[in-house]
């Protein structure tokens, strides 16, 4: 399948946008600094449609959407919860002690999960109580992402986590800095990305890991799964690499609709919206 | 009232003026702790000190004799790790010679972990955690964390040689970047490298306060300009092996004409206290030529939005390293639309002649951390 880059209108806040969640016909966008940015759209990849919200937030890190219900995470440990689709939100106390929440997110069978600084690790399952969860480090906890073998979370200290039930286990990873994002590609192999171009793979669920060359020594802040198992990964300078062997090698996709950081992607359709500085979005499809 | 135990150097002006400022406020004296004690007899010291305490872990440096001690204690690994190495460790070090600071932050690092068990106990509350004393002394720890939180900072590359830097401007299409050593302060160790492109190809210069003399590397405190390639080479050589912060050279914003950037000093996740620092040239710092600034010239300029956002994160900068204080440098991009936080300084809080309703700055320390 040939894709391009399409570059959307820019977000009317003009703010950094930090995170993006999809749910087959919505898309979410979060982020900021010292101030709540969300926005949804019910068409995002003609990037019209953004309708800007608020959850009392000073700066979002995660958005996540099931149904009518969205659940936002940031700065100074904040969560919250909206029931009418984005539209208004209630602030959840998890007790995180002000600490700053990189995800939230709920995986298969239904549990939230929020991770944040110094190792913090909550679990809900009610949406109401969050119980702490040993995961054996105090590096931060980056963003966590779900996948048939359970939480996945990147550390900051190099690291790559595995929540199996209740108990967190510590892959083989051995990166050198912050990991930003994980994923569980569709063939079950597993992938992390971080700063200094760093992208690794492991075929054995986290027994070994082999660098992978995303063809750019910058910072990487995303992998993820396209829906026809296309990996891609996004970082500095509007970097776009995508593999169609399940993340073994990549090829660069040469682009000017985003320039700086692409923060954050996520599926949409048939390809990958994605997010950056100064509210920048574009569509890879 | 708690009192505070101080670990610094007694005769420097950090402790005199902080221990004054806790006699202004009505505080009993500090315990004070000399580095040097702790060094030469052990940090079980620290046992016999009867808690509660608030403690401020404070500078080692301008002190020769803990200089030293720490140049030693971190000698073992970095001949370890294969970087250049100071051993004249028995004579005191010449004014403005650069040993080798890589091996002065192995020895504090060193240091800082045999200090942990004894300061780390409940009846001990820390201004700053040692975690994040330690993490802010890495520029390209900062830098990528940063980044990776969203906070704005100049892009980074990693060059390992000269030429590799040269391929990476080049394919980059910089202009001009800075290297710094990862572990040195107050613009000690860094170069300018500016790219020109000729009809010949490339041309780099550098700028720099770095000399070398007969005696070793020195920091010369006078910017110069380095055109031959050869010195380019030398130099940069130098900077790169010994583990450098390699960043774009934003142009930043000029205030009456003057190249400016700030310090904001983050005190108890607020921003207390911001001075204003103007240069001739990019490098601002007021020990080498920089002037302070006129801060409310500045917020005349900088648009709302964009100085709360850079406000904020300075305060995001605090927050990620868990200090109660934080000297964090921001620089703001021309025409005043964006910001980037240059770097940030665990021992950044020496401002004098700043006040804030009537405080200065250690007394606004004070007051907000007693009552934390």
């Amino acid at each position: 399948m040939t894709r391009s880059v399409t570059k959307l209108p820019k977000l009317e806040t003009r703010q950094l946008a930090l995170a993006v969640t999809t749910d087959g016909s919505r898309a979410f966008v979060a982020g900021g600094q010292g101030r709540d940015v969300l926005a949804f759209s019910d068409t995002p990849s003609s990037g019209q449609g953004y309708v800007a919200s608020n959850s009392g937030g000073r700066g979002l890190r995660d958005v996540m959407v099931a149904g009518d219900e969205v659940w936002v995470c940031g700065e100074y440990g904040h969560v919250a919860r909206s029931v009418d689709g984005g539209a208004s939100f209630t602030t959840i106390h998890i007790g995180a002690n002000g600490a700053c929440l990189y995800s939230i997110r709920r995986d298969d069978a239904g549990a939230l999960w929020v991770v944040g600084d110094r190792g913090l690790l909550k679990r809900s399952t009610d949406g109401e109580t969050f119980v702490d969860v040993d995961a054996k480090t105090t590096a931060n906890l980056g963003r966590l992402r779900t996948s048939a073998i359970g939480p996945l979370i990147a550390t900051s200290q190099g690291g790559m986590l595995l929540v199996d039930g209740d108990e967190v286990i510590a892959t083989k990873l051995e990166a050198r800095g912050v990991m930003m994002t994980p994923l569980a590609t569709q063939q079950g192999t597993l992938m992390v990305v971080g700063v200094d171009g760093q992208a690794y793979r492991s075929a054995d669920m986290g027994e070994s890991f082999e660098r992978v060359d995303p063809l750019t020594t910058g910072f990487l802040s995303t992998v993820a799964a396209l829906e026809d198992g296309t990996v891609a990964i996004v970082g500095a300078d509007g970097h776009l690499a995508v593999s169609s062997d399940d993340g073994r090698t990549f090829a660069k996709v040469n682009h000017d609709a985003m320039t700086g950081t692409i923060w954050c992607c996520a599926p949409f359709e048939d390809g990958l919206l994605m997010c950056g500085e100064s509210g920048q979005l574009a569509f890879y499809g | 009232m708690t009192p505070f135990l101080i670990l610094g150097n007694p005769e420097n002006r950090r402790i005199t003026m902080f221990a004054d400022a806790l006699e202004r406020r009505g505080h009993p004296a500090p315990e004070i702790i000399a580095h040097q004690t702790l060094l030469e007899e052990g940090p079980a010291v620290l046992a016999q000190v009867k808690g509660p305490r608030l403690v401020k872990l404070d500078s080692f440096g301008e002190n020769d004799v803990v200089t030293r001690a720490l140049l030693r204690r971190g000698l073992p690994r970095a001949r370890q790790e294969g970087i250049r190495i100071y051993d004249a460790l028995d004579e005191p070090i010449r004014r403005g010679l650069i040993s080798s600071p890589m091996q002065s932050f192995f020895g504090f690092t060193d240091y800082l972990e045999s200090l942990r068990p004894f300061l780390e106990r409940d009846d001990f509350k820390m201004m700053n955690p040692i975690t994040g004393i330690l993490e802010l002394f890495d520029k390209r720890v900062t830098s990528r964390r940063y980044a990776s939180l969203g906070i704005p900072v100049p892009e980074f590359i990693d060059p390992a040689t000269p030429d590799a830097l040269r391929v990476m401007m080049r394919e980059r299409g910089w202009s001009s970047c800075f290297v710094k050593l990862a572990c040195s302060s107050s613009a000690s160790c860094l170069a300018v490298v500016r790219r020109r492109e000729t009809a010949d190809g490339d041309r780099f210069s550098l700028m720099t306060t770095i000399a070398r003399r007969p005696h070793g590397w020195f920091n010369s405190l006078r910017i110069q300009r380095v055109d031959r390639e050869e010195d380019v080479d030398v130099i940069l050589t130098f900077l790169l092996r010994d583990g450098a912060q390699v960043e774009r050279h934003v142009p930043k914003a000029k205030l009456a004409r003057r190249f400016m950037d700030c310090r904001v000093l983050v005190v108890d996740e607020e921003p207390a206290f911001t001075v204003v620092r103007t240069s001739t040239h990019p490098i601002t710092n007021l020990h080498l030529g920089g002037v302070r600034g006129d801060l409310d010239a500045l917020r005349r300029v900088v648009p709302p939005d964009v100085w709360a956002e850079a406000m904020e994160a300075c305060v995001s900068v605090a927050r990620a390293h868990g200090c109660f204080y934080v000297g964090v440098d921001l620089m703001f991009e021309r025409g005043f639309r964006g910001f980037r936080v240059i770097e940030a300084n665990a021992f950044g809080d020496l401002l004098p002649n700043l006040t804030r309703e009537g405080l200065d700055v250690f007394e606004w320390e004070i007051d907000r951390f007693s009552r934390r």
